[in-house]
């Protein structure tokens, strides 16, 4: 019940967000990658609970590496990246450099781009990109372009 | 005692019994004793100056008596340098990071394997700390293990590059010898599989 009311309200303050972006008429066009501070989120088509589990995990920074990495990947299920369900709707996760998880929720971006970060606007620094989702296998891109950098693409398959 | 401490925030990987942490170190050029304390920085591209050595580490052909055949490559960990045998009393040396106090080895083995843009698996206790951690990432630019890598039969360690070039010179890592990217290209073009590798703290006494 909880979770759905913040969801409310944040849908909420998001359309609010929205006209007002509209009613100032911006001519710079945003862009999810270029935002620095995020723009305003949506709830996410992808549901929280479908993160929840244990995964391996590989990263790639060239396309060309993926099939492999994703090979990888699921060799890593000896040494699993665990998800757990939030208190609030979301999953517990490590944002990038930090020892501790905390929650996070899925959200959307105006233009229909997921994104995996803390509750409040999308695309911020500290958000990853879900690029791609299935049952057994989902892909992230750090919006950061340090971390992006750094950790490359993250390929997360479902372990067994 | 002279004491560098460089604290790069962010930190992934380190390349699997290769990478760093805080160490003593001993710069044998430098004839004192460094400490340098530093993270992995995965994914960080060191710009073509910061590549380019100068001074003792910089690449160069020196005068070296040694028995061994040319085309050896013998290591002098306590000086940081890596000597690839040529003829006539002559070798090619290339300054190297070495392993940091308590993982430093000796002896004969042999090259028995070379890759180029070698893959990055961090150690299970990275993963202790950076649970977060991919726990493989595909080699490339940018990745701690750097552009090329020589396996070293029987170990666990390997000759491999670096994106850290500040590092050579110095004993940070768990026991593979490191070169800069340009340097690790030109020993991985001259040496085969099979050659004799001869791992030593310093120079035979004359």
């Amino acid at each position: 019940m909880r979770s759905s009311g913040l969801l409310r309200i944040s849908a909420a303050f998001s359309v609010i967000g929205l006209v007002a972006g509209l009613a100032g008429c911006n001519s710079n066009q945003q862009t999810d990658a270029g935002a620095a501070v995020g723009v305003p989120s949506l709830p996410s088509t992808i549901s929280a609970d479908s993160l929840v589990g244990k995964w391996g995990v590989a990263a790639y920074h060239r396309d060309s590496d993926r099939p492999r990495t994703e090979g990888e990947a699921r060799r890593q299920c000896n040494n699993p990246y665990v998800i757990s369900k939030g208190p609030n709707g979301g999953v517990m996760m490590h944002l990038a450099d930090q020892s501790k998880p905390q929650e996070l929720v899925t959200k959307a971006s105006a233009s229909g781009v997921n994104y995996l970060g803390p509750a409040g606007p999308a695309a911020t620094p500290d958000d990853r990109e879900i690029v791609a989702i299935s049952d057994k296998t989902f892909t992230v891109k750090w919006v950061s372009p340090d971390n992006a950098n750094r950790y490359g693409t993250m390929v997360y398959i479902r372990c067994p | 005692m002279k004491t560098i401490k460089t604290r790069l925030g962010s930190l992934l990987l380190i390349g699997a019994a290769c990478l760093l942490g805080h160490v003593p170190a001993f710069a044998g050029a430098a004839a004192h004793q460094i400490d340098m304390e530093i993270d992995d920085q995965p994914g960080y591209t060191p710009s073509p100056e910061e590549e380019n050595l100068v001074g003792p580490y910089e690449r160069q052909i020196v005068f070296f008596r040694t028995t061994e055949q040319p085309g050896t490559i013998v290591v002098h960990t306590a000086d940081r340098y890596l000597y690839l045998v040529q003829p006539n009393n002559r070798a090619i040396r290339y300054g190297i990071g070495v392993g940091r106090d308590g993982f430093q080895w000796a002896g004969i083995k042999n090259i028995i394997r070379k890759q180029e843009w070698p893959d990055w698996r961090p150690p299970p206790e990275m993963i202790q700390r950076q649970p977060y951690l991919p726990r493989f990432m595909a080699g490339g630019p940018g990745n701690p293990m750097g552009a090329r890598a020589l396996y070293i039969g029987g170990t666990v360690y390997r000759i491999h590059g670096t994106n850290q070039p500040q590092t050579i010179g110095h004993a940070v890592s768990s026991g593979c010898f490191r070169l800069v990217n340009g340097d690790v290209i030109d020993l991985y073009g001259r040496v085969p599989v099979g050659t004799k590798i001869v791992v030593k703290q310093a120079a035979d006494p004359e």
